[in-house]
């Protein structure tokens, strides 16, 4: 089974080394640089990684695209995604590949927080996520608990003919709620682990928590708005 | 015919040739000219026949054709804004299609000279 690893880094030359060398050598890393201004590509060169370069910031849902879309061309059977500021355990990750390899109807594998544990989240997090969660729940009919965590890993053949969705992306930074809702309109068989994610070591979050509590609005009324014509493409 | 409506008259003259001399250059298309011409038609027409412009006020209900006229002239800034940002928004999503692709360009062919060197080490060890 062949396996990537997809991460973003945008300035995070303080963590990504530490997250480069905690991964396994057994999986192909590739590390999007979404236009970082430290010296975040110089760290990555000095690992045995590919490297891929946004020469301006685009917003981490288009990093992983471009990540998405180089390891797609290339013979990949599984992809992880998983964050660059260390949050995510790579120790994880062979739980996800083993999901994946042992039930061949599985297409993403999404990790949770709230059936694994996490060592910080804020008070509007803690506050607004359980209701947009429960609202996505109910619309998708998914029973996820954690739609949002970016520790991921999805089946590269499902991804290959799904490919269109991604140009669906309505804004450049946020993601997941788009893709989950994205995927139930595909029908993805979708199954959950157990994950532990660390409280952030260095530096802030780039997504401000306003922003994204509207974005999470935002997607839910495009889903609605283009729900017809995706599954038309189906 | 007042001053100001001869001055409005050659203004509006002015812009229909630029105007004219920008679509002859391709710097706008024909479509986009209409939009113009439009505006600056009506302003020459009304300025010529200002009784027209009390006419419309009055299907508006409105009082004064200073009122009018800057209703209009907000109503077509605010069309013309709403047009270039919508403009912007789909600009600014082709770059960052651009700017993708290109990271994917070099990726590839950062993969072909490193797959290159590869073939060339075993060529000269065989």
């Amino acid at each position: 089974m062949k396996v990537a690893i997809i991460t973003e880094a945008y300035n995070e030359s303080r963590s990504i080394g530490r997250l480069l060398s905690s991964i396994s050598s057994d999986f192909d890393i590739f590390v999007v640089d979404d236009g970082s201004q430290d010296n975040t590509s110089s760290i990555v060169k000095d690992y045995n990684v590919n490297l891929i370069k946004h020469n301006i910031n685009l917003g981490q849902a288009m990093g992983f695209v471009t990540g998405l879309k180089c390891v797609l061309m290339l013979d990949y059977d599984f992809v992880v995604h998983l964050d660059s500021d260390n949050q995510h355990d790579p120790k994880d990750i062979p739980a996800f590949v083993d999901v994946l390899s042992r039930d061949n109807d599985c297409d993403v594998v999404i990790g949770s927080r709230i059936i694994g544990s996490q060592e910080y989240t804020s008070f509007l997090r803690r506050m607004f996520l359980p209701i947009f969660n429960y609202f996505i729940t109910y619309i998708t009919g998914y029973n996820i608990t954690d739609y949002l965590c970016g520790f991921r890993a999805y089946r590269c053949s499902t991804l290959r003919d799904n490919m269109d969705i991604f140009s669906y992306f309505n804004k450049p930074n946020y993601n997941a709620t788009e893709m989950f809702l994205l995927f139930s309109l595909r029908n993805f068989k979708i199954i959950e682990i157990p994950i532990h994610v660390k409280k952030r070591a260095h530096g802030k979050s780039t997504k401000g928590e306003l922003s994204y509590g509207l974005h999470i609005i935002n997607s839910i009324i495009r889903y609605f708005l283009n729900m017809k014509h995706l599954k038309k493409v189906i | 015919m007042k001053v100001a409506s001869v001055l409005l008259v050659l203004a509006m003259f002015i812009l229909v040739f630029k105007m004219y001399s920008w679509v002859k250059s391709g710097r706008m298309s024909f479509t986009q000219s209409i939009f113009w011409l439009f505006v600056w038609a009506s302003m020459g027409f009304f300025s010529i026949y200002p009784q027209y412009a009390d006419l419309i006020m009055n299907m508006f209900s409105m009082k004064r054709r200073e009122f009018f006229i800057i209703f209009t002239a907000l109503f077509v800034v605010y069309f013309k804004v709403f047009n270039v940002h919508g403009d912007q928004l789909d600009n600014s999503r082709k770059i960052r299609d651009l700017y993708q692709a290109l990271s994917i360009v070099s990726f590839q062919l950062d993969t072909l000279k490193k797959e290159n060197d590869i073939f060339k080490k075993q060529n000269r060890s065989t």
